[in-house]
């Protein structure tokens, strides 16, 4: 069951997902990914928190400021109004599910953001697919407009149509907010920690590359750096989380 | 200023979406956002969140809405997608007239969203107005002849003619075939019966309808005005009004193709508010 509403004087939009066993004291939080990797995970998502509360736990997610179903524009969004809204979320997860026990779910972008959250309740880190550095993911938005123009110019082309001269931009994001996105990385005493953290990636090296004793690679690849259309629903990926979260 | 709540609907009240208001709702039709293939109700991005806040800045009550299996409302396992929907929509309009009353309904849809309007408004008389976009469209009798010289004054076909044969070629010789011939195999689409009825009932209605075409669109739909001249239903242009964009994707995925499709759609809206208001809803 999923129960949607409101919150923070109804300037952001989150789902919370109640525990079956009345005595949880774990809520999972997820710090959503963001632009066009929310669209492609988003019911993957919405599956696994409605799967965590029938285990057992809480879940709850969210929309950052200026995304989705939450107020405000993209434009007016910054990396300092998104890491407040995380902590928003994480006491609007603990009042409403009256758990004690929060674990920070982040998918790509959302646990870079997850990694920088300071909060007495937060006892765990789990990441999904993290971004390890801020400036690989400008680089990386940057490659899906340049697919997007190439991919305009030779639908145009293939269909005998003008080629238009416009902005090939997926998101026309605020410049701040690109320079902020830059600088931000994941501290490595945070994704090394086994006792605060674990990383469940779809990179088959990256366990082993990154010499991370907590993590798992879930049997399957997803090509996160390449522009599709495709929703993204990875039951295996989901598993895995599923596996830690009530490990 | 608009206003926004969470929105239930079905068996359980498990079906979830979220209405924009407008601040004074008296005499406002309602416009129901339906998701875009398999993405959940505020998609493709942002799209139906965004537009539907600017048609309550308008007048219109927006609904952008998850149907049953996609974004956060359950799935119903034991039916075809067409009996889904149907039963979606009735549970839908009984929430809407219980906030609401009768009004006049209309359906915005991208894709299979398009889809399901059409499908449902040949069922619906409250159904008085569609926003599709990439909706099928039938072939008239110069499209056939269109998409020959489009092939042929295309240099850069000429220019790989090699490539293309040889493509051919080997297609036919190894006996494979792309499992989907075109992307309406994705698709549940309007039959016959359906386009015929939604568009005479249209008619008869005095609805209005925006229909716009994209890239997407050109292997069916190759010149604007094309749709309503294929339909051959007396009386359906005034009620039609087309937009062919061949220079934009199929889920508007830059930036400017959106603000040009949500400008469009916000100005055809404002056009149209009064006449909805004036139609009876059922």
């Amino acid at each position: 069951m999923i129960e949607p509403f409101f919150f923070d004087n109804s300037r952001l939009f989150g789902c919370y997902s109640s525990a079956t066993d009345p005595n949880a004291e774990k809520v999972v939080v997820v710090c959503p990914p963001l632009f066009d990797e929310y669209r492609r995970t988003y019911r993957a998502l919405s599956e696994l928190s409605v799967a965590i509360s029938e285990r057992g736990n809480h879940a709850f997610r969210f929309d950052y400021y200026g995304t989705a179903e939450s107020q405000g524009l993209l434009s007016e969004a910054t990396l300092e109004v998104w890491l407040s809204d995380i902590q928003k979320a994480i006491d609007e997860a603990v009042a409403v599910s009256g758990a004690n026990h929060v674990v920070l779910l982040g998918v790509r972008f959302g646990a870079t953001l997850a990694a920088q959250i300071n909060h007495a309740s937060v006892k765990e880190f789990l990441f999904w697919d993290p971004v390890l550095s801020g400036e690989r993911y400008v680089e990386w938005l940057n490659e899906i407009d340049a697919i997007l123009r190439q991919r305009h110019q030779s639908a145009a082309r293939e269909n005998n149509v003008p080629f238009e001269n416009i902005e090939y931009r997926n998101f026309d994001l605020p410049s701040g907010l690109v320079t902020d996105i830059r600088e931000l990385a994941i501290p490595e005493s945070t994704l090394n920690n086994p006792d605060l953290c674990f990383t469940v990636s779809t990179d088959p090296e990256f366990c082993k590359s990154s010499g991370l004793s907590n993590c798992a690679y879930p049997g399957l690849s997803y090509d996160w750096p390449y522009y599709h259309d495709g929703v993204i629903t990875q039951k295996p990926v989901l598993e895995a989380l599923l596996d830690r979260v009530f490990a | 200023m608009i206003k926004e709540r969470i929105f239930t609907y079905g068996e359980h009240q498990h079906g979830i979406g979220v209405l924009s208001e407008p601040e004074d709702t008296f005499n406002s039709p309602i416009v129901v956002l339906l998701n875009a293939g398999l993405s959940h109700r505020a998609e493709p991005y942002r799209l139906n969140v965004l537009l539907g806040r600017q048609l309550a800045e308008l007048g219109y009550i927006a609904l952008r809405v998850d149907l049953s299996g996609k974004g956060d409302s359950p799935a119903r396992e034991t039916m075809t997608n067409r009996e889904s929907v149907a039963l979606d929509w009735s549970f839908m309009k009984k929430s809407l007239e219980k906030l609401y009353g009768s009004r006049p309904l209309l359906i915005f849809g991208l894709c299979s969203g398009a889809d399901n309007g059409i499908k449902l408004c040949a069922q619906d008389p409250s159904i008085k107005g569609l926003i599709l976009l990439d909706p099928v469209s039938r072939q008239d009798e110069g499209f056939a002849k269109r998409e020959l010289l489009r092939k042929l004054t295309n240099p850069n076909k000429w220019l790989n003619i090699h490539k293309i044969v040889s493509r051919r070629l080997k297609q036919n010789t190894s006996g494979e075939r792309s499992l989907l011939s075109s992307p309406m195999d994705l698709r549940d689409e309007p039959n016959e019966d359906d386009m015929d009825r939604c568009f005479e009932s249209l008619v008869e209605k005095d609805g209005r309808v925006l229909a716009v075409f994209t890239s997407q669109t050109l292997y069916h739909y190759n010149k604007l005005g094309q749709f309503t001249s294929a339909m051959g239903i007396n009386g359906l242009e005034p009620v039609i009004e087309e937009v062919f964009w061949p220079n934009a994707k199929h889920i508007f995925s830059i930036e400017v193709h959106r603000q040009r499709l949500i400008g469009t759609i916000t100005d055809w809206a404002n056009k149209q508010l009064d006449h909805f208001k004036t139609l009876k809803p059922e």
